[in-house]
C-alpha cells in the first residue's frame, strides 16, 4: 500500500520527519510536565542517629518533607533509648518493677516485634539492649566486652520477659532493657509515606539509614531504581558501591548488613547487629539481604532475623511469613534472589567479585 | 524519488540530527557537576566538581571548624580531621565519590557532602 501511494508518502514523509524533528526539540525532559507536578523537593538531615533523605515530587513538597522531619524527631525521641522523656527510657528504668503506661505508636511497635521474635524463634529480639549498650558499636564507648560480662548479661536477653497489652509492657527482670533499633526505622518509613500522601504527593521515596519507602512511581511513570549495596567495597565504604539493581513502586526496600555500622580489632570486624543467642555479632552465611515488600515496618524487623538466621533459615522465615522479596549476598560472594525477583533484579557489580545465582 | 524531493529529505534529516545534537549538548551532565556540602542541614558550601587530573582542595565550616575536600576527575572526598572532631573516620574512610547517588556522611558533625548533576542517573536510591 504503501509503496503504491508514490507522490502522497513522499509529502508524508516529508512532514513526519518535520514533525519528529519538532517534537525532539521541544522534548527536552523538563518543559513537557506540569511545572507544579513535575517539582523535585530533595532534602538530608540527621535523625534516629542515622541519615534520613527525602525526595518528593509536587507542589506540597516543602511542607511533607518539614512535617515529616518533625515527625521524625517525635518518634526519635519516644523509642529511642537513651532520650529520657521517652518511652523507652520509661520501659526500662521500671524493669523488674512494674508495667509502664505506654503510647499506642511504641506498642504497636513492640507487639510487632514480639510477633517477629516468635516467627524467629528469637533471632529478633528486642530485649538486646544490654548487649547493645555493652559493646556500643556506632559511639565512642565501642568495644569487645569481656566474655564474663556477656556470659553475665545473656540471661537478661529473652523476649519472652517483655509482656504487653493495650495499654501498657513492662520488662519481668531487674537490668533488662529493650532496644528498638531493629524497627524503629522501618515504623518510621512508613509514616512518612502516609504523611507524603496526606499532603497529596503521588511520588517520592524516603530513606532513614538503609530503609528505603517508595511512594508511587517516578513523575513520568516509571519505577524507581534501587541500588543493591556492596556489602564488600574495595575502600571502607568506598561512597556505596552497588552490585546490582531492582526496580518498585510503592514498595518498601530494606537492607540489614555487616558492613554498616562496625569497627575492627586485632583484624576482626566486629558489626552492629548481636545475636541474641551468643551475645556477639551474628555469624551467619550472609554478607546482607535487602527485603522487598510492601510496609518498612515488617521488613525491617524481619531483616535482622533473616540475617541472623542465614540464608536458608532465612528464606524459610520469609516463606512463613509471606509477600517479601529478597535479596540474599553470601559470604562466599553469591547474590540469590527470591522467585518473584527474578527478572527484575539486574546484576550490576562494579567490583566484579559477586556471582548471581539464578 | 526525484532529485530535489532527495535533496530536501537530506537536507530535513540534516537538520532534524543536528536538533537532536544539540539537545543532547544542552542536557546537564557530570561535567558541569556541583559539589553540596551541608552542614545541620544548610548548605555552606556549593564547588564545582574538578574534572582536572590535577586535585584542588577547598575548604568548608562546621561550627566554628574547619573541614576540607579534595576534587579531582570528577571525584571528591573529605579529608581525614583530628581525632578530636571526628572520631572514627568514617567520612574519610569512604573514599571517592562520583556520583549523584552517593554521598559521604559524617555522624558526628552532622556533615553531608554530595554531587549534584545528571538527575537521570541510572539509580535513584541506595538502602
Amino acid at each position: 500500500m504503501l509503496v503504491k501511494k508514490k507522490t502522497k508518502n513522499k509529502v508524508a514523509s516529508v512532514l513526519v520527519i518535520l514533525m519528529l524533528t519538532g517534537s525532539l526539540t521541544a522534548c527536552s525532559p523538563d518543559q513537557n510536565q506540569s511545572p507544579d507536578k513535575n517539582q523535585a523537593t530533595e532534602v538530608e538531615g540527621f535523625v534516629m542517629g542515622t541519615v534520613i533523605s527525602q525526595k518528593v515530587y509536587g507542589k506540597n513538597g516543602q511542607k511533607a518533607v518539614d512535617e515529616t522531619m518533625a515527625r521524625m524527631q517525635y518518634l526519635d525521641g519516644l523509642l529511642t533509648f537513651n532520650a529520657p522523656e521517652g518511652d523507652i527510657y520509661k520501659l526500662n528504668e521500671n524493669a523488674g518493677q512494674k508495667k509502664v503506661e505506654l503510647n499506642p505508636i511504641t506498642l504497636n511497635i513492640i507487639k510487632k516485634a514480639q510477633q517477629v521474635a516468635e516467627l524467629s524463634n528469637g533471632a529478633f529480639d528486642v530485649t538486646v539492649g544490654p548487649l547493645v549498650k555493652s559493646w556500643g558499636i556506632g559511639t565512642e564507648q565501642e568495644r569487645v566486652p569481656a566474655p564474663e560480662d556477656i556470659k553475665k548479661l545473656l540471661p537478661l536477653i529473652n523476649y519472652k520477659d517483655l509482656t504487653v497489652d493495650d495499654h501498657s509492657a513492662g520488662l519481668n527482670k531487674a537490668g533488662q532493657m529493650v532496644d528498638l533499633g531493629g524497627i524503629a526505622k522501618g515504623y518510621a518509613g512508613d509514616e512518612a509515606i502516609q504523611i507524603y500522601k496526606k499532603n497529596g504527593i503521588t511520588s517520592g521515596f524516603v530513606n532513614i539509614g538503609g530503609n528505603v519507602v517508595t511512594l508511587g512511581s517516578k513523575p513520568d511513570g516509571s519505577p524507581w531504581t534501587v541500588g543493591i549495596r556492596n556489602p564488600r567495597p574495595q575502600e571502607r565504604m568506598s561512597g556505596q558501591q552497588i552490585v546490582g539493581t531492582v526496580t518498585v513502586t510503592d514498595k518498601a526496600v530494606v537492607t540489614a548488613g555487616d558492613d554498616q555500622r562496625y569497627f575492627e580489632q586485632d583484624g576482626k570486624r566486629y558489626h552492629h547487629i548481636l545475636d541474641p543467642h551468643t551475645g556477639y555479632p551474628a555469624q551467619s552465611d550472609l554478607l546482607s539481604v535487602t527485603l522487598i515488600t510492601d510496609s518498612s515496618f515488617d521488613a525491617d524487623a524481619l531483616d535482622t532475623a533473616v540475617f541472623i538466621l542465614g540464608l536458608e533459615k532465612g528464606k524459610e522465615l520469609l516463606r512463613r511469613y509471606g509477600g517479601v522479596e529478597a535479596v540474599f549476598i553470601t559470604t562466599d560472594k553469591k547474590i540469590y534472589v527470591t522467585d518473584g525477583l527474578k527478572g527484575n533484579f539486574t546484576l550490576h557489580d562494579e567490583s566484579h567479585e559477586f556471582q548471581y545465582v539464578e | 524519488m526525484k532529485k530535489i524531493e532527495k535533496i530536501i529529505v537530506a537536507v530535513i534529516l540534516v537538520l532534524s540530527l543536528m536538533s537532536i545534537g544539540f539537545t543532547m549538548l544542552q542536557k546537564p551532565s557530570h561535567s558541569n557537576g556541583k559539589i553540596l556540602i551541608k552542614v545541620d542541614n544548610q548548605k555552606v558550601k556549593e564547588i564545582p566538581l574538578n574534572q582536572s587530573p590535577e586535585s584542588k582542595i577547598y575548604d568548608f565550616q562546621f561550627h566554628g571548624n574547619t573541614g576540607y575536600v579534595e576534587s579531582k576527575n570528577g571525584q571528591v572526598r573529605i579529608l581525614e580531621m583530628s581525632k578530636d572532631l571526628c572520631p572514627n573516620g568514617i567520612c574519610s574512610d569512604t573514599g571517592w565519590i562520583d556520583k549523584p547517588y552517593q554521598s559521604i556522611v559524617c555522624l558526628p558533625n552532622k556533615i553531608i557532602i554530595t554531587i549534584e548533576g545528571d538527575k537521570d542517573d541510572a539509580i535513584d536510591v541506595i538502602p
